[in-house]
């Protein structure tokens, strides 16, 4: 081929239309003829991985599962730029991830493990989801998710406890493995199981009674009972018992949910003030005009907050599908159970309208209970995703505390600013309500720092790490609110300023908590590096 | 007025199963053979390149619309990956897309065009070669760019533009291996083909990781069905390490005294091939009376490895034999005797006889995708087609496969590269040309290389990315195309040459290496000579006559058309085998079958030298040996590449890691994940230690891809080849 480039040379052009001629010419790309391309029909991948997948599809009572063989693993990550390029991913995106077991000193051990999606037989992703994006297919078992049915809540990310569902910015919505679904489909092995070198991945038939629902799939996997995940490690030397993921040690902050850390404390706040004004009318402590304004104060800022929660979501447009997953999801619960207190306002305001002080009052106490329901639904959210940080009583003392305090609080500045006198009681209960709160969570972490075999000692540990400046500054606030505005009272201060005072207070010392309740849960994950 | 994008309301169904976001990932089905592919990269056509990372040289089948590279998979056709790759050659698409990619020329950093850039390069040159002489210009090269381009830059900046001197960065990776089989063996030859990986019965790694180094060799081992023994030679328990059936962690730089040590217990327990010996190599006496003092008490005090592991270790070889290959690589080769390490294996496999069948074969693995298209055709320490510059019979033969006038072919081998570096620094050298590497990083003893290169008077790189460490520093930058966007030929670690074809556009206004190199050559006024160099396949033609009678003879090689249909072929293949070239049954070949080697003689040569200790021992104040080496697979080098790819991105530590054992963790106080000071006499850094098993006490690992690891490094060479020996630095280690 006589280029372009030569062609000028020869033709004795100026500099100037030698150097064109080359930047043409690099620009150039030639036909795919000229390239050798290759034939239109060669043999399909199809043959190639017929031993690394099954022949068949599965009976009842089967699924199709990843098993990893450990003593091919060599750590190339072939894999994980295969699932990337061959599922045309994001830039950083791929849906295998490689991680590291490695030993003591005693029992020296070095294992990489490749990791996916487990297509658990009881998969916690989906029991999560409050939209219903996710299909377990009846047939092949893959946990498939809907990526136009998603609202990204990323609730799916917090429930699984392999870190798999990952959140892709770009389109506001989760991502994850499908076992490469169509390919299976089609007799075609999934990239991964493709791409690997030595053959470490391959796809196997399991039947879901032998799927186990104890231990843990590899060292450093979290406990199977959860989700019953079906991948298989085998290994010819099984890891010794010391073995550990290599990032055991490492003290990450979580991703923060800023948006869900207002909604949680102001939700909490309203529910609580609901509840003061609730107390106060049934010992007749409020007048109609008193109750309205008290529950009105309350139930704005109950809407500030879950207006502020949908921030969290990627597609916010598709959130009204959020009933959808009531059934198991809690997500779901949550959000409909906090449907209650825009309904209970208007409930209300009609009552408050018609001047019936008795039915106001059924109202106010009816929107309470629905708004303590809709916390007690908070709590189970993350419950339910078995985080230790997130354990049944710290959530529930966490959220229910900040319920009481911030609602005793929000009642005693509301009411100081109406010259009540029963605000210098909500003074005293919100005094003994922080002490103890606080007394509380001193104790709780002090001891689960030392304590190395407590569940939460990681999530310890990555407070005093990362954040254990606000764990001070909690601290000052609590000797502000504790200690230095009720002498201040006691010294004549102007009783509604120091009220508002220590409720902003309170409230920005429960919000820092809340923001650190995610950044230092501390989730599990498959073993990584 | 502003334009508000349409927001597209949801549907009303309570499921949507299907939809854009669904869309985004639907896989249909391809042809070509591939099977399934991501719709939006939906190819109308398919050719196969060869990747243009490591000496692997794997087949990569490049996805292609309108002519254009969309995406990649490896070939499954090619007869060296069989259809897999590492996840650089995965990615090796997308980090062409970098933002950093030079796209203008740079002179002092500020963009020109390519007149002005040509018209400096020219005159800068040209004026400091006629003020200081031939020598006072030089070229550094590479073995990442094809060899027709390798062949033009050496023809063109020696033959037309006058410089005597010209080095690559393969003397970083491979020059020991060329030292030491050309004095052996008598060509640089590495006799193995990937065949012997599957049919040994002992594999024998001393001073290699293919598991993160070549995962796709690897791969090789992995598929031998004689359930082989392999055994790594590594001072740390490397992932190849784990693998492996025996492990020798053996002091750093023990490697030359086990080896001597292994040669003595298989003489003394029968293990000699004493009819191959006799017929096929000489020295051999000489080499058992030299073998005489290393007898295993001393060996197992030197090495650390007992007396019981080492019999253990030669019976293994002996009941292997004739099935046992050695296989080494940058442990042996970056050494202060790293040549004669690298013929103490050849030694081992000379005297049991361990060569030239299959399974066998002392065997180094190459480093860079092309380091050996460099070692034959790059035109600087040898002259093309590894010739002799100093021999006048061989000029005559190149002048007259080229159509360069003879008196135009220097009679004297260029300086090594750190003779360059030193030359520069004594003022000797006044302008270096850099084409695709990065000294500011890579080379031993960073700083120093630094401070001379700051001292040159003109100083040119040629790279892909205007952001490596060196180009930063250069006066002038000249933005080149990479691979995929040009083409021309590979030869890897087996001999194989594979042709890769230009399947993208570069960026701006950067250019393929070879236009560079024939503008260049038009710019200096020597256009005559290089008049059939018109294209890359032109100078491949010019190459195969060089390589006439050579060991490395590929007059046989039916042009790019030959190459492309046969999955690569291995050379020599002379023209009068060319009719017998069959595909199916010359896929593999591996040399010396009939026992006759390249020397003079035909005999191999048994080369031995006494042990010595490395240059930079510990001391009270660096009590540790610092081992530098390679991260993991999907970091390649100075990272100029890699470190442009968000998933290989993934795949790396985020930090600069130091592997340290347990023992001196206790000793220094020092937890996991503590931030730590490393200071070698030479400079300091900090890195996040990681406390573990897989190094000896006493010996600390940084990997090589952290621009600062080598500031650390002590700068010795192997005298034989100058090869940088960047395995035994002493540092101390502070919290």
């Amino acid at each position: 081929m006589i280029c372009d480039l030569e062609r000028s040379i020869s033709a004795g052009g100026s500099a100037v239309s030698i150097i064109d001629a080359a930047l043409r010419e690099q620009q150039t790309l030639r036909t795919p003829v000229a390239l050798f391309a290759d034939e239109y029909d060669a043999k399909s991948v199809r043959d190639r991985f017929t031993h690394l997948i099954p022949l068949s599809k599965p009976n009842l009572g089967e699924q199709y599962a990843f098993e990893v063989n450990l003593d091919a693993c060599t750590g190339c990550k072939a894999c994980v730029a295969a699932c990337h390029s061959l599922n045309g991913l994001d830039d950083d995106e791929s849906w295998r991830d490689m991680g590291l077991l490695v030993g003591t000193r005693k029992q020296p051990y070095l294992q990489t493990v490749t990791t996916a999606c487990h297509h658990c037989a009881d998969p916690a992703c989906a029991d999560g989801c409050p939209v219903l994006a996710y299909d377990k297919d009846p047939v092949t078992g893959i946990v498939r998710h809907l990526d136009d049915q998603c609202i990204g809540c990323s609730y799916c990310i917090l429930k699984c406890p392999y870190e798999v569902p990952k959140f892709n910015l770009k389109r506001g919505i989760v991502r994850k493995c499908d076992m490469c679904q169509g390919r299976l489909a089609e007799g075609e092995a999934p990239a991964c199981v493709q791409s690997c070198p030595n053959e470490a991945i391959k796809i196997k038939v399991v039947k879901l009674d032998a799927v186990p629902d104890r231990g843990s799939i590899v060292a450093g996997a979290f406990d199977s009972s959860y989700t019953r995940p079906t991948t298989t490690y085998v290994s010819s030397q099984p890891p010794p018992s010391a073995a550990r993921p290599a990032d055991a040690g490492r003290l990450d902050l979580d991703h923060g949910h800023d948006p869900l850390a207002w909604m949680l404390v102001l939700t909490q706040m309203s529910a609580g003030g609901f509840m003061g004004c609730a107390v106060a009318m049934w010992l007749n402590l409020l007048t109609m005009q008193q109750a309205a304004i008290t529950s009105a104060v309350a139930l704005a800022f109950g809407l500030v907050g879950v207006a502020l929660s949908t921030l969290h979501l990627g597609q916010p447009l598709k959130a009204w599908r959020a009933f959808l997953g009531w059934r198991k999801s809690w997500l779901s619960r949550e959000i409909m159970a906090f449907g209650a207190l825009p309904a209970g306002g208007q409930v209300i305001f009609v009552t408050w309208w018609l001047g019936n002080m008795e039915w106001m009052r059924l109202a106010v106490t009816g929107t309470a209970v629905a708004a303590a329901v809709a916390v007690w639904c908070s709590v189970m959210v993350y419950v339910d995703t078995r985080r230790p940080f997130w354990c049944m009583t710290t959530v529930a003392a966490k959220f229910l505390g900040t319920m009481l305090l911030l609602g005793v609080g929000l009642c005693a500045a509301v009411w100081s600013w109406a010259g009540m006198s029963i605000a210098l009681w909500a003074l005293a209960i919100a005094l003994v309500c922080r002490w103890s709160l606080s007394l509380w969570e001193i104790s709780s972490y002090r001891s689960a720092l030392d304590d190395e075999d407590c569940d939460w000692h990681k999530s310890a540990r990555v407070l005093q790490k990362h954040l254990s400046v606000r764990i001070e500054v909690r601290g000052l606030l609590l000797i502000a609110v504790g200690l230095v505005i009720p002498v201040m009272i006691a010294a004549g201060a102007s009783m509604p300023w120091m009220l508002s005072l220590s409720l902003l207070m309170m409230f920005g010392s429960q919000l820092i908590e809340r923001l650190y309740f995610f950044t230092a849960a501390a989730g599990s994950k498959m073993p990584g590096n | 007025m502003m334009k508000l994008p349409a927001i597209k309301m949801p549907a009303m169904t309570l499921r949507e199963w299907d939809g854009p976001l669904t869309a985004d990932l639907v896989r249909e089905p391809a042809k070509f053979g591939l099977g399934q592919v991501p719709s939006h990269l939906m190819p109308d056509a398919t050719t196969t390149a060869i990747c243009g990372f490591c000496s692997t040289g794997c087949g990569l089948k490049i996805h292609l619309k309108d002519g254009a590279a969309v995406n990649l998979t490896p070939d499954p056709d090619y007869p060296v990956n069989l259809g897999t790759a590492c996840p650089k050659g995965w990615e090796a698409l997308s980090v062409l897309d970098a933002p950093d990619r030079a796209k203008m020329p740079l002179l002092h950093g500020k963009e020109v065009d390519w007149d002005t850039a040509l018209r400096y390069f020219c005159d800068k040159m040209r004026e400091i070669l006629d003020q200081h002489g031939p020598e006072a210009a030089a070229f550094l090269s590479t073995g990442q760019i094809m060899f027709e381009e390798m062949a033009f830059l050496g023809a063109l900046a020696k033959f037309g533009m006058g410089m005597i001197h010209g080095d690559g960065n393969t003397r970083q990776c491979m020059a020991t291996a060329v030292a030491a089989y050309k004095e052996s063996i008598g060509f640089d030859a590495p006799p193995f083909t990937y065949a012997d990986f599957e049919e040994s019965d002992v594999l024998v790694f001393i001073g290699a990781n293919p598991c993160i180094a070549h995962p796709i060799m690897w791969q090789r081992v992995l598929r031998n069905k004689r359930k082989p023994e392999i055994i790594v030679v590594d001072p740390r328990t490397t992932e190849t390490a784990m693998a492996a059936t025996q492990h020798y962690a053996i002091k750093p730089k023990s490697d030359l005294v086990l080896l001597y040590g292994l040669a003595h217990l298989i003489i003394r327990d029968g293990g000699v091939d004493t009819a191959f010996v006799e017929e096929h190599a000489s020295g051999f006496d000489e080499f058992v009376l030299f073998l005489a003092e290393f007898h295993p008490q001393r060996v197992a005090q030197e090495t650390g490895i007992s007396v019981h592991r080492l019999l253990h270790f030669a019976q293994t070889i002996i009941s292997g034999t004739p099935r046992v290959s050695f296989w080494w690589t940058m442990g042996v080769n970056q050494s202060h005797q790293a040549t004669r390490t690298a013929q103490a294996i050849i030694n081992l496999a000379l005297m049991t006889g361990n060569i030239g069948k299959p399974g066998t074969g002392a065997n180094s693995i190459t480093g860079q995708c092309n380091a050996m298209g460099s070692r034959l055709f790059s035109n600087t320490t040898n002259l093309l087609g590894g010739h002799d510059f100093r021999n006048p019979r061989h000029r005559e033969k190149i002048a007259a496969a080229t159509g360069i006038p003879v008196e135009r072919i220097p009679d004297q081998p260029s300086l090594a590269y750190d003779q360059i570096i030193k030359a520069a620094d004594e003022g000797k050298v006044k302008a270096i040309w850099f084409v695709a590497t990065n000294p500011s990083h890579s080379w031993i003893d960073q700083n120093e290389v630094n401070r001379v290169l700051d001292k040159l008077d003109f100083l040119v790189v040629q790279d892909m990315y205007c952001t490596t460490e060196t180009a930063k520093r250069a006066h002038l930058v000249l933005p080149a195309a990479g691979w995929g966007e040009k083409e021309g030929c590979f030869i890897n670690s087996e001999r194989r040459i594979g042709y890769s074809p230009k399947v993208r556009r570069a960026p701006g206004q950067a250019l393929a290496d070879f236009h560079i190199f024939r503008l260049i050559a038009h710019y200096w006024g020597c256009d005559d000579l290089f008049r059939g160099w018109s294209s890359p396949e032109a100078v491949f033609r010019v190459l195969q006559r060089c390589t006439e009678d050579q060991a490395c003879d590929i007059t046989g090689i039916n042009g790019y058309e030959m190459l492309r249909k046969s999955g690569g072929v291995q050379w020599p293949l002379a023209r009068d085998e060319s009719a017998r070239f069959e595909v199916s049954s010359w896929k593999e070949r591996r040399l010396f079958e009939d026992g006759k080697f390249y020397t003079p003689d035909q005999r191999a040569k048994f080369v031995f030298d006494a042990p010595e200790a490395a240059p930079e021992q510990r001391s009270d104040e660096y009590p540790l040996v610092l081992i530098t080496g390679r991260g993991t697979s999907a970091q390649w080098h100075t990272e100029t590449r890699t470190g442009k790819s968000a998933v290989l991105a993934k795949m790396m530590p985020e930090e600069l890691m130091l592997d340290l054992h347990p023992q001196d963790a206790n000793t220094l106080g020092i937890r996991e994940g503590m931030k730590v000071r490393v200071i070698s006499k030479r400079a300091e850094l900090t890195a996040k230690a990681r406390v573990t098993n897989c190094v000896s006490p006493g010996e600390v690992f940084l990997p090589m891809h952290d621009s600062r690891v080598n500031q650390l490094t002590h700068a010795s060479f192997d005298p034989h080849s100058r090869q940088p020996s960047y395995k035994h630095s002493a540092v101390r280690v502070c919290v």
